[in-house]
This record gives C-alpha cells, sequence and structure tokens, in this order.
C-alpha cells in the first residue's frame, strides 16, 4: 500500500543499478509537440534529466540532459537539478514542475530564444503501485514504482510563441534499475479524459513475459491481469500505432488504438535505445492521448529498420 | 476424438531437397535435424545438418552430457563434403544419413575418431521412426513465418541406436524429435526463444511446441499428440527457472490445443550443450519430464542472444 512519504525519496541501497527516478509527460498534439520531463538521483545522491520538447522523427525542438549532478539531501518536495525544478507539494496528488534554459535542439542553435515550462500535475485517481498487479514489480526495474493519470494545466513557451495547455498527462517513479536484464517492453499510458485512462507495461525479460498496469474507467481502478497488442513500425523501427486489448481484474476488456504524431529516441544503459511516441488514438472509442513507449536492444532495433530498409 | 479439421499433408518429396524454394535468395536454407535425448544416461544426442546458399553444407554433431560447459563430443563443419542421391542417402562431413521410408523413418551413422579439444571418439548408430505424420507450422493460427521457413516439418519419434564414446559403450531406446525446414532464416528476427520437444517412451503421448518472442510479440507453433490425434497447439505457456550461466535447469509448460485437450509439461534438467549459431546461443538441454501426468522425456532449446546472455552473466553482471 502507497504511503504519502512515497511521494517522496527512497532509502535506496548502494550499488550498480540504484536509482530512483520520476517521469511526467505533455502531449500537444494540435502543436504536433510532445514535452517529456524526466529526473533521477542515484545511491549517493547525484541526480540528473532529461527535458525534451520534440516534434516527429526525434526533432528536438528542445532538449537538455544533464548528469551527475551533487544534490545532498534535496527531496521531491523542493526539486532542482541544472534548469529543471518539480515540487511534489500535495503528495500522492498534486506535482508542480518547470524547465527554463536554452532550447538546445538543433544543431545550428535555431531554435532561438529558449525554452520554458510550468505545469500542474493533478492526479485523477489513486496512484497505483506495481506491487498491486499479479506479476508484481521485478526487482529489476525496481523495488516498486507508481503510476498515475493526471489533470495538467500549464504553459510552454518554445521560441518566444506561449502555448497554453489544459489537458490530461502521466506521471510515474520508479527504484532500482537494471536495464541490462530487459529484452524488450511496452510501456503505453493513455487518457480519455479525466475519467478513463489506463497504464500498461508488458516487460520481456529473462525468457518472460509479465504484465503490470491499471485501467481507470467508471470510476473504478483495478490492475491489469492480460493484454494483447500489435504494434506496426516505419523503416527506422520507430512505432507508428498500437492496438491493445487490456483485461484487468474487475472483469473489464478495454481497448486502445493509437497514431504516432510526436517521436523522441534516446539510449539507456550500454544495449537499450528507447522509442518514445506521442500519439492521439482512442480507448473504447474516445479520443485519447496516448504515451507509446517502446525499448529494445539497440543492435535488434537496427537490425529490424536494416531489414525494412532491404538490406541485411 | 476426432480432428477439427484437415491439416497438412507433406508427401514423400518432402524428404527430399527443397531445391526451387532453398537453393537461392536471401537466407537461403534447408535442413534436417533430430535429437535424441537419453536422460537415464545423462546423455543427449544431437544431430543437425544444413546446406546454405544452394552448396554450402555444413553439420553438428554433439553429445551433451552433464556438465553444460563441458560436452563429451562435438564435432561442427563448415563448407562439409556432400556426397550422395539428394536427402535419401547422402553424407555431409562424415554424418551419413538415409531417409529408407519417407516422411516415417531416418538413420544415422557418424564415426570420429576425436572430437573438439581431445575429447573421446564417437561411434553412433541411430534410427527414428516418426510416430505419427510430420507437422507443418503453417497449421498453426500463427503459421510459419517468413523468416522462419518457406515450410517445415515437425515429427516426434521413438529412437533406438547405439553410441560408443571412449570406453563407454550405450544402446538406448527412447523417444525424440526430428524436423525438416526449407526456405529462407532469418536469426536476427529472434529475440528469445523456447523450442520443446518431449514424448512417452512408447510414442502415444507427445507434444511439440514452440514459443518465439519477435519484434515484441509472442509467436506460438506446435502440435499436441494424443488419442491418435495431432492438434495444432493454440495457447502455451512456457516458464523456465534459470541458473546463473543461464542454463535452463527445469521447465513448466502449459499447453492447449485447438481440440480443447490440455496437456502439462514439467521437466529438469539430464544433459546438455550450449551451441552457438551466429550471433545466437541454443541452449539444447535433454531433460527427464513428466507429460500429460506420465514419465516421458523431453529435450528443450532455449535461444538466447549471446550478448544478452554475457551482459546477465559476465563478470560485471
Amino acid at each position: 500500500m502507497l504511503e504519502p512519504k512515497d511521494d517522496l525519496r527512497h532509502r535506496l541501497a548502494p550499488g550498480p543499478h540504484a536509482r530512483e527516478s520520476l517521469f511526467y509527460n505533455v502531449l500537444l498534439p494540435d502543436e504536433e509537440l510532445m514535452i517529456f520531463v524526466y529526473t533521477w538521483v542515484d545511491a549517493e545522491s547525484r541526480a540528473g534529466h532529461l527535458f525534451a520538447v520534440v516534434g516527429d522523427n526525434d526533432e528536438r525542438l528542445a532538449f537538455s540532459a544533464v548528469d551527475g549532478v551533487p544534490v545532498g539531501d534535496r527531496d521531491f518536495d523542493d526539486w532542482a537539478v541544472g534548469g529543471m525544478w518539480l515540487r511534489h507539494s500535495d503528495l500522492l496528488r498534486t506535482a508542480s514542475l518547470g524547465f527554463s534554459g536554452p532550447a538546445g535542439g538543433s544543431a545550428d542553435g535555431s531554435a532561438g530564444a529558449g525554452v520554458s515550462l510550468h505545469a500542474t500535475f493533478t492526479g485523477t485517481h489513486e496512484a497505483f503501485d506495481y506491487a498491486r498487479n499479479e506479476d508484481g514489480c521485478p526487482a529489476f526495474i525496481a523495488d516498486n514504482r507508481f503510476e498515475q493519470s493526471a489533470h495538467v494545466t500549464g504553459e510552454l513557451v518554445l521560441g518566444g510563441r506561449r502555448i497554453p495547455f489544459d489537458t490530461t498527462g502521466h506521471r510515474d517513479p520508479w527504484g532500482t534499475r537494471d536495464w541490462d536484464t530487459l529484452q524488450d517492453w511496452k510501456w503505453v499510458s493513455g487518457q480519455a479524459g479525466d475519467g478513463l485512462s489506463l497504464n500498461v507495461m508488458q516487460l520481456h525479460a529473462r525468457g518472460e513475459t509479465t504484465r503490470h498496469g491499471y485501467v481507470y474507467r467508471d470510476g473504478a481502478l483495478a490492475a491489469v491481469v492480460d493484454v494483447r497488442t500489435s504494434a506496426e513500425y516505419d523503416e527506422n523501427w520507430w512505432q507508428t500505432g498500437l492496438r491493445m486489448t487490456v483485461r484487468d481484474a474487475a472483469g473489464r476488456q478495454t481497448e486502445l488504438t493509437a497514431r504516432r504524431y510526436a517521436l523522441l529516441r534516446f539510449d539507456a544503459g550500454g544495449r537499450l535505445t528507447l522509442h518514445e511516441a506521442g500519439c492521439t488514438g482512442t480507448i473504447e472509442g474516445q479520443p485519447a492521448l496516448v504515451h507509446f513507449e517502446a525499448g529494445w536492444d539497440r543492435s535488434y532495433a537496427e537490425a529490424q529498420a536494416c531489414r525494412s530498409n532491404g538490406r541485411t | 476424438m476426432t480432428a477439427t479439421r484437415d491439416l497438412t499433408r507433406f508427401t514423400p518429396e518432402d524428404d527430399l531437397l527443397h531445391d526451387e524454394i532453398s537453393r537461392s535468395g536471401p537466407h537461403a536454407r534447408e535442413s534436417l535435424l533430430i535429437t535424441a535425448p537419453i536422460p537415464e544416461e545423462q546423455l543427449l544426442v544431437f544431430l543437425y545438418l544444413w546446406r546454405e546458399g544452394g552448396d554450402r553444407w555444413g553439420r553438428f554433431v554433439f553429445v551433451g552430457g552433464p556438465e553444460m560447459d563441458t560436452p563429451l563430443f562435438v564435432s561442427h563443419a563448415d563448407d562439409a563434403p556432400f556426397s550422395g542421391q539428394d536427402l535419401r542417402d547422402f553424407t555431409v562431413g562424415g554424418l551419413h544419413w538415409r531417409q529408407p521410408e519417407p516422411l516415417r523413418v531416418a538413420e544415422v551413422d557418424f564415426a570420429s575418431e576425436a572430437g573438439t579439444g581431445g575429447a573421446p571418439g564417437l561411434v553412433l548408430s541411430l534410427r527414428f521412426e516418426g510416430s505419427h505424420e510430420p507437422f507443418s507450422w503453417h497449421d498453426n493460427a500463427d503459421g510459419c513465418p517468413d523468416w522462419v521457413a518457406h515450410n517445415r516439418y515437425e515429427q516426434s519419434g521413438l529412437t533406438r541406436g547405439v553410441l560408443t564414446l571412449g570406453e563407454r559403450r550405450v544402446e538406448f531406446t527412447g523417444a525424440g524429435h526430428r524436423d525438416h525446414s526449407w526456405g529462407s532464416r532469418n536469426w536476427d528476427m529472434l529475440q528469445h526463444w523456447k523450442w520443446m520437444n518431449a514424448a512417452t517412451p512408447d510414442g502415444s503421448v507427445s507434444l511439440h511446441a514452440m514459443i518465439m518472442s519477435v519484434k515484441g510479440e509472442t509467436l506460438v507453433n506446435g502440435y499436441l499428440n494424443r488419442d491418435g490425434l495431432v492438434s495444432p497447439i493454440a495457447s502455451a505457456h512456457a516458464s523456465a527457472t534459470l541458473d546463473e550461466r543461464m542454463y535452463h535447469r527445469a521447465l513448466s509448460g502449459r499447453f492447449t490445443d485447438e481440440a480443447g485437450r490440455e496437456m502439462t509439461l514439467e521437466c529438469e534438467y539430464a544433459a546438455g550443450w550450449s551451441m552457438p549459431i551466429q550471433h545466437l546461443l541454443l541452449n539444447e538441454i535433454g531433460m527427464t519430464a513428466t507429460l500429460d501426468g506420465r514419465p516421458a522425456v523431453a529435450h528443450v532449446e532455449l535461444g538466447w542472444p549471446a550478448d544478452y546472455v554475457r551482459a546477465l552473466t559476465g563478470p560485471a553482471a
């Protein structure tokens, strides 16, 4: 059972994989933008962030990544790492965050006047932790983690243009992470308004398949018990679409479709590549915002891209 | 028990080379395999030969024992000489293979004075008799992907033979498995797989199941054989217990076929070897088994990208 203090830093056992991380997204398909905010800290209190505003095909309109920044005892109720700040003010319910700095997203610096963001995430249901799933929370991805759909308000300023938003989004915090154990995975969060949302993670690791996440529907939050996915990919092996059927512990079946409009690609650990797709789609036929992350062994993804391009 | 539908019927010509399909093209390949687990002796006899690109023949002959890292005999030949009449009676690199009764019987002989690394020589004679008609993966809902093969057949069978490993002579009768595949093979597609074959000693109950992780999805192939009916597998779930080297020491499986029948498999390590093919490791393990509640033998192959195994088992892991 989650407690409010789970929205703050946890004591991490020292080790090469010990880390705690937080993720927030804002999908703005009308602007063809995806905002990606990720921050982490290790057992030695060294922190980092990855902040990006992207269009499609890894077009980085704003990008900032730092690591190894000493943060001491600073906690998530007043967090700051190199231009990114975060406040978990109403624990397990509300988070405010922001970023300001040079856009840094284009090779010639033409992104210009810089980027700033402020956003407030308000959970639309109680936070759900993967320990509640039948498959639990595998030790190699975290001691535990929770996921929460949210209502998001705020404003992005990009290249001098103000883009206010009032929409839905998602957030999740993690624990220990051993990227090397993962073979591939799909992580999907989607919201069709504040009252219908889901999060699904389907992991392939050590030859086993596990499923995690929740469905929030008709005011009831229920654990995922089974998932069927069918994804499509382009010539870069970046996902273009998804059809997904989710069965939950309440006996409900929920259908999701997604079509990509934005994509961010980055590497993690020694072997893996992450493909983050901002999508529009449907949940049970209702218009939805969907974030579809696919993680791959880098050499496998490259082999599939070569095959798509007719190369061997 | 009656069949739910007609299954693919192979012809005697399917025991032979399929030149029009497997002779040219990217990843062109034709291969034959026989496996004979002998768990009571902690032995696994594994015979595998292939033709790639239409003219390059190769073969693996190995006998696995109780230690995965120290096979009792291994002989691998690429660009091996081929002689004989098609696949009816032929030899690849000293591996003599005959198929005297189409789609049912194979007989194999092999003799080598010394294996790789100075291991004892091997003299082997083995006869395989199919317990049922060969089964095509095209009869599964997931089909036979074009990067696996144009077609392939799989068959449970009874094995009988004698092998001499140095001073050790073993006569054996048991249950095994064979396959014949033709078309193209692109190993790059595979992220992981479990290839499972098990049978009771009389061959009356058997299964062949393949669970493949490909492009982030799971594909299922194979059949259940019981009461004289071979029926395509509709769902398969299997979980392996891996040791610190990622060798599977035990496996549990649950299978359902199109006829609605269920079958369970439980097995434990007896003998094996980790066979490298391109960038992959194929952990080939003969196992003592319980199939459908009856004593059985099994051969379970788990395939892994070698880099993945190294990342999880290397000194820094």
